[in-house]
């Protein structure tokens, strides 16, 4: 299943390389680490869990499985925070 | 027994406010509690009285009653509770509940939740020569980054008073015996006047088993989410206020402050704005 793309409720600015997002019906801030920045900017509705976790440890230069849990983990908070567009039905 | 009636007319932030009471005991309170406040000539946006009402006293704001019958003391306290929350509510600047410091004209706020010691830090920053803008909330312009003082008092316990060198007998005027009203003067300080501008924003926390201070600074990101999170009002307008933070975050530094000891937090504190 392809992860995103972001709801349109959530506004996102970049500061010091860091995401914060904001959900403008709930208002509530959520400040990204550098890891979970880059797992919302590959959330975009083109890829599935599997190939961010393979892009980002390709581009961390580290094996899949070495962050596998932790990008698994993040997009699970996107998703019960509700951040990404509902799935069309 | 004549009661004369007592009022004050202050400028909060640039917010005219006027306090009355028909009884004049609450003069020397009044005096105390609000002396560093500066006086003002303008018609108040809102009047907050105490009104004597056979054996208690309640508290109004304008024409509505906001408060049960209540014991002297107690509706002292509860004006002045209503004079922060009317001054907030008609503050057209950006205001977070922070402890504010001041020094060569640049300003350091320590936004945090009760019981984090950020009075009692305050109080100490004071003590050790620091200009007092306010112990409850960073008022400040985000454009020009301009802080306005604060200046109620700082309210400390017995304890913290006695650990940060107040005069016991500066104590002997007060509505509260749970927390006592803390002057700039008694800490041998002043309020900080002139231009002043906003540089660091420091986060408290004490953490009795720290073995010494330590200063982290923090990522921007999370400076944003700090700030949104002590904003007074930060309901109205969420997406400007989100926005403006984040302009904010970009132009300050934040750091996070661990410590034991409130005499060390205030030697790392020194630090910050060199």
């Amino acid at each position: 299943m392809k992860i995103g793309p972001p709801a349109r409720h959530v506004r996102v600015e970049e500061v010091d390389g860091d995401l914060v997002l904001f959900d403008t019906e709930h208002h509530q801030v959520f400040e990204l680490n550098p890891t979970a920045s880059d797992v919302w900017r590959l959330a975009t509705g083109e890829f599935d869990e599997g190939e961010i976790v393979e892009l980002l440890a390709r581009a961390y230069g580290v094996a899949p499985e070495a962050i596998a849990a932790d990008v698994g983990h993040v997009l699970t908070e996107f998703r019960e925070r509700g951040l990404f567009e509902a799935p069309a039905p | 027994m004549t009661r004369r009636t007592v009022e004050r007319t202050y400028e909060i932030v640039g917010v005219p406010i006027r306090v009355t009471a028909d009884d004049d005991a609450v003069e020397p309170l009044l005096d105390r509690v609000c002396g560093d406040l500066d006086p003002s000539s303008d018609d108040p946006v809102v009047t907050i009285s105490i009104r004597s009402e056979g054996e208690g006293y309640r508290v109004w704001v304008d024409d509505t009653v906001r408060s049960d019958l209540l014991a002297f003391d107690q509706s002292f306290m509860k004006a002045m509770s209503l004079l922060h929350e009317q001054t907030m509510e008609h503050c057209a600047l950006w205001a977070v509940h922070a402890g504010v410091v001041s020094r060569g004209g640049s300003v350091l706020a320590m936004p945090g939740k009760s019981g984090t010691g950020k009075s009692t830090l305050v109080a100490a920053c004071v003590a050790a020569g620091w200009g007092y803008v306010s112990d409850e909330a960073l008022a400040f312009d985000d454009d020009t980054m301009e802080v306005v003082a604060y200046p109620k008092p700082i309210w400390i316990d017995r304890r913290a008073t006695r650990l940060v060198g107040v005069p016991q007998e500066s104590l002997a005027v007060t509505p509260s015996r749970y927390k006592y009203p803390v002057t700039p003067a008694d800490l041998g300080g002043v309020v900080a006047r002139g231009p002043l501008r906003l540089r660091a924003v420091v986060v408290p926390e004490r953490t009795p088993d720290t073995a010494g201070p330590e200063l982290v600074p923090m990522r921007r990101a999370e400076l944003v989410t700090v700030l949104l999170r002590h904003t007074f009002k930060r309901t109205r307008e969420p997406e400007t206020k989100f926005e403006r933070a984040v302009a904010v975050a970009r132009r300050i530094d934040g750091y996070r402050l661990s410590f034991s000891t409130t005499k060390d937090a205030v030697e790392i504190l020194d630090g910050v704005l060199s």
